[in-house]
């Protein structure tokens, strides 16, 4: 086809449409991979936990955390020792949640908030399972924002499995030991 | 022209245009007109009458654009966010779009006196003519909605929010939506600018809503940029409840209540959308057609007529021009470029709203105390201070590249028929005058900006010189990339004046981001610092040699060959 | 001097020019003639090096355009036929512009401008935008750009379009002064007349070929016409234009009775007057 019979109207209507077609294919698609956007796009991901962090993170497995120290830290470095405990493989240390959540509760609250929004499905089974070994009811009205953020988007067993967390605490929170506090090993 | 009943012989619609005051043979033949030209445009105004050389037209560029600008925010978006947001920031992108192109190509889609040269002596009804344009005008509104919006619509059925209608919910929100915004803002220029609008309030009306649409699209992004983990899922799942009352937030509204979660499907918005859009276009035709009738062609009166006399007779140059350029081809091509950008008035709507997104992190930065300086702050505080610095970069092409187009494209005769010897310099001085003569007063300020916020004029200076390296650096690889030939040498046709080097400017964008974060990393240190700067002028020594040898061979001063 | 040579210009499908072959030497002012479409413009702009040929080979001032365009470009003075410029510089800019574009000086294009505007009579308006001028004096503007770098050759595309006629005076004293002075001037023009006077010779091309190259009373004495519109007519197919004229106003008379059927009020085809109503001129004239 020569440069003159491109150019004509109906040549490139044709293009054009060819163009429309292609991208209504691509479109749809899409929702075709749902899978490749759970595994790889919608999760958190954790950097390596800085060497200066690392005492930190150790004080807290021992449930010894330098108050004053810690204080002195970056919102981002309190953060990382968080990120720390989401990216252990095996099982994680039990004391670690209790240590941070009552050194910091709304930094780690907010922290747990955006693993359960923006986290794979396993990153936020393991923020829950941070939540309910630190026991701290005040995370419960986040949680249920959480929950009803879940419900709106139409994911409803989600939101069950937030409630079940709930519902742990709240028995924690009136003395009464929570159904389970078996650790399931989310990360091999 | 008074009402009259639908004729008997006809088509049906031939009898609804005379009812509505429309000669429908003059109607159609105009439309039909302006179709071709949407087309065609690529084909004709070359002053040497030689066969274009583009094999497609320049809405192909346009729509092709859209589709993939389309595309990406639904990916972007998809399975993060809920079917509200979904819609919401798939129809601000739609909406801030669509009034973008509308203001910058205000005079070629509105508001055209040059066409009066043609059809001003002919026998057609300001009303008939003012329903052609807004015809043409509606269906261009129609085919960029479709192209921004199909991807998304087709994408978001997947999200488990989504119901059985959110495709046509969200056709119908993204038709309604960009309708109201294009005809808004027509209502705007031709209600408060009157209907012989001057080129100054135009232009100044035309800046403060670009830069306000900017500092709207990226004013959410760069906020949360103080957190280093932003999440658009955070933004989704936070998002203030001033924005779910602005024009897009009651779109999205309604696309979200015909998802299976929630109470009934909220019918009335769109259809409160519906009647304000017909409302709006009502009075919109009317005045359309009150300002085609009272246009006149040429000049308008208050232009100044005089102009400064030259700093010498015969010379063109001034004692600055004078040493930022080479006597010669150099200098000339410098004096002219500058000139036209400083008083084409079209020239500048295509080309200075590139800069927006730079002036938008700058203002957001201020109001959120977030220009902070990389040298001193190792923090996401100094991210909007880098992004507004490389952002500077992002201009170079698309002024560059527009050089190309002029309504005066026929002059270009005077160019062809002179005697350029030296190729590479004129084209070096098309390059000074994008970059010395534009984008380096506006490092200049942003670098004044960052001494008074940082208090330190000698981080600002050296900031200032990475960025400076950064922008010769864009000029030498467009000159590689987008310039092939003498200035002001083409029509501007509709959608060419961005759409053929879309691609190129992202890589210039997506290079300046690249920047910022090296940037970031090196200055954390003085020698790795120091390390950057003789990187980055290495590169700009390598693209100027490539460019030259690029040029010598590509760069056309004569006319082009026949085909 | 201008030489052509088998020079052929082809768009698409089209043949502009068809194997154009002429030489005119310095001194000499050349008249380039033809009907709308013949190929005139064409040829201009090959020779300026606006445009390519599609083959054939075109030598001005001693350079050949297609080998050596720079050079061409240095020694010729062009007006084309659009006038068109840019409308957003000064007079005194443009100028400066085109004196640059062919390396002269500020102080020569300073000198050389004022005069050629005090010639016209435009001089107050050097500071003017050009596109405030009037296309006759946008038309004074840019003869004084091609010859404000005392070019070799001169190549004039209806230059006196929009001129007044003192202007349009001082253009041909000019043209005349510069044949005079030994330069070569290829003159196009439809002002047959104005051709008649001022040139030398006369080259008349139809239809992309060249139907006549001679002195203009050559071309009326071989062809025994009295005046070159005559001569130039009778090349082209001009003569039946009385016929034409007539065929084109029937075509597009309004006729009121039924279709196919001419009015038995309206005038007949060959639009005779209307013999005057009795009420009209009986026995009266008018005073004149």
């Amino acid at each position: 086809m020569t440069k003159s019979e491109l150019r004509q109207l109906r040549v490139q209507l044709v293009m054009m449409g060819a163009l429309f077609a292609a991208c209504i294919a691509a479109s749809a698609a899409v929702p075709a991979f749902d899978w490749a956007f759970h595994t790889y796009l919608c999760r958190e991901r954790y950097a390596p936990t800085p060497a200066e962090l690392r005492r930190f993170v150790e004080a807290a497995e021992q449930g010894r955390l330098d108050r004053g120290e810690f204080d002195r830290l970056a919102p981002e470095g309190k953060v990382a020792i968080y990120r720390d405990w989401m990216s252990r493989s095996g099982t994680p240390p039990r004391a670690t949640p209790g240590t941070l959540m009552a050194a910091a509760p709304e930094v780690y609250g907010k922290a747990v908030e955006r693993t359960l929004i923006c986290g794979r499905a396993d990153q936020r089974e393991r923020a829950l399972e941070f939540l309910e070994l630190a026991g701290d009811a005040g995370a419960i009205p986040m949680l249920q924002r959480v929950g009803r953020w879940w419900m709106r988007r139409n994911l409803p067993v989600i939101a069950e499995r937030i409630q079940m967390t709930i519902g742990r605490l709240e028995q924690t929170a009136a003395g009464r030991p929570p159904a389970s506090a078996e650790l399931s090993p989310v990360f091999p | 022209m008074s009402a009259k009943l639908p004729s008997a012989d006809g088509p049906w619609i031939d009898g609804a245009l005379r009812w509505a005051g429309i000669e429908p043979r003059a109607f159609r033949a105009l439309l039909h007109a302006y179709l071709l030209i949407d087309f065609r445009n690529q084909q004709f105004g070359r002053a040497t009458l030689s066969g274009p050389k583009a094999w497609v037209a320049p809405m192909f560029w346009v729509v092709g654009q859209n589709l993939l600008l389309g595309f990406a925010t639904g990916v972007i978006l998809y399975e993060r966010v809920d079917v509200f947001f979904f819609a919401l920031a798939n129809l601000a992108v739609s909406m801030l779009v669509m009034a973008t192109a509308v203001i910058v190509e205000f005079n070629e889609v509105v508001l055209d006196p040059e066409d009066l040269e043609v059809v001003g002596h002919l026998p057609v009804p300001a009303r008939t003519y003012s329903a052609a344009r807004a015809t043409n005008l509606i269906g261009y509104v129609l085919l960029i909605t479709v192209s921004l919006n199909l991807c998304p619509a087709i994408i978001g059925i997947g999200l488990p929010d989504a119901g059985w209608a959110f495709v046509p919910a969200y056709l119908l929100a993204s038709l309604a939506g960009n309708l109201l915004v294009v005809g808004a803002l027509i209502l705007v220029y031709l209600v408060l600018l009157g209907d012989r609008p001057t080129e100054s309030t135009r232009e100044l009306l035309a800046w403060s809503q670009i830069v306000l649409l900017w500092i709207a699209l990226m004013g959410g992004q760069f906020v949360l940029l103080h957190d280093r983990s932003f999440r658009i899922e955070m933004l989704a799942y936070e998002l203030p409840d001033w924005v779910r009352w602005l024009p897009p937030g009651w779109l999205a509204w309604f696309v979200a209540s015909t998802g299976p979660v929630g109470d009934a499907v909220a019918w009335w918005v769109p259809g409160v959308v519906a009647v304000a859009t017909l409302g709006v276009w009502v009075v919109v035709m009317a005045r359309l057609s009150a300002a085609y009738a009272q246009m006149q062609p040429g000049a308008p009166a208050w232009r100044r007529a005089v102009l400064r006399p030259l700093p010498r007779p015969g010379d063109l140059a001034g004692p600055i021009v004078r040493r930022l350029t080479r006597a010669g081809e150099e200098r000339v091509a410098y004096w002219l470029c500058t000139a036209m950008l400083r008083r084409d008035y079209q020239l500048r709507m295509r080309s200075w709203p590139a800069f927006g997104v730079a002036l938008a992190a700058v203002v957001l930065g201020l109001a959120t105390g977030q220009l902070g300086d990389p040298m001193k702050e190792h923090s996401g505080v100094c991210v909007l201070s880098l992004a507004a610095l490389y952002l500077l970069t992002v201009p170079v092409p698309t002024i560059l590249y527009n050089l190309n187009f002029s309504r005066d494209h026929q002059a270009s005769w005077v160019l062809l028929s002179a005697p350029i010897g030296d190729r590479v310099a004129f084209a070096e001085g098309m390059r000074k005058a994008v970059t010395y003569g534009v984008v380096l007063p506006v490092l200049v300020g942003l670098g004044i900006v960052f001494a008074v916020c940082w208090r330190d004029p000698l981080d600002a200076a050296e900031n200032v010189l990475a960025g400076w390296l950064a922008i010769l650096a864009a000029g030498h690889a467009s000159q590689i990339g987008v310039l092939r030939g003498l200035p002001f040498a083409a029509p501007a046709a509709r959608g060419e004046t961005m759409g053929p080097i879309a691609m190129f400017a992202a890589l210039v964008s997506g290079t300046a981001m690249s920047l910022v974060g090296l940037h970031y990393l090196a200055s954390q240190r003085f020698w790795t610092f120091a390390a950057y700067l003789g990187g980055l002028a290495v590169a700009v020594l390598a693209l100027r040699a490539a460019a030259s040898r690029v040029l010598e061979q590509h760069f056309v001063t004569e006319a082009p060959g026949h085909d | 001097m201008i030489r052509v040579q088998d020079l052929v210009k082809v768009y698409g499908t089209k043949e502009a020019l068809r194997s154009v072959s002429f030489e005119i030497p310095p001194g000499q002012v050349c008249g380039y003639l033809g009907p709308n479409g013949a190929g005139k413009s064409t040829t201009v702009k090959i020779l300026t090096g606006v445009l390519r040929p599609t083959s054939g080979r075109a030598v001005v001032a001693g350079f050949d355009v297609g080998e050596q365009p720079l050079e061409v470009k240095r020694r010729i003075g062009y007006v084309p036929e659009t006038g068109a410029v840019y409308p957003m510089l000064s007079v005194s800019e443009y100028l400066a512009l085109v004196g640059a574009l062919h390396g002269l000086d500020p102080p020569e294009i300073a000198e050389r401008s004022e005069r050629l505007l005090s010639l016209f009579k435009i001089r107050d308006a050097q500071d003017q935008r050009l596109d405030t001028l009037s296309k006759g004096m946008r038309q004074k503007v840019v003869i004084s750009a091609a010859v404000l770098h005392d070019p070799e050759v001169l190549l004039f595309d209806e230059p006196l379009s929009g001129l007044d006629a003192n202007a349009a005076r001082t253009i041909k004293d000019l043209v005349r002064g510069f044949a005079d002075r030994g330069k070569t001037v290829l003159y196009c023009s439809h002002m047959l007349d104005v051709v008649e006077r001022l040139c030398d010779r006369v080259i008349i091309l139809d239809q992309g070929q060249i139907v006549a190259d001679g002195s203009p009373s050559d071309l009326m004495a071989s062809s025994q016409r009295d005046t070159l519109e005559t001569v130039f007519r009778s090349l082209t197919g001009g003569d039946d234009t009385k016929e034409l004229a007539e065929a084109l106003l029937d075509a597009v008379r309004h006729d009121r009775g039924a279709a196919g059927r001419a009015s038995p009020d309206a005038p007949s085809a060959r639009h005779e007057i209307p013999s005057p109503s009795p009420r009209h001129g009986k026995g009266k004239r008018r005073r004149r």
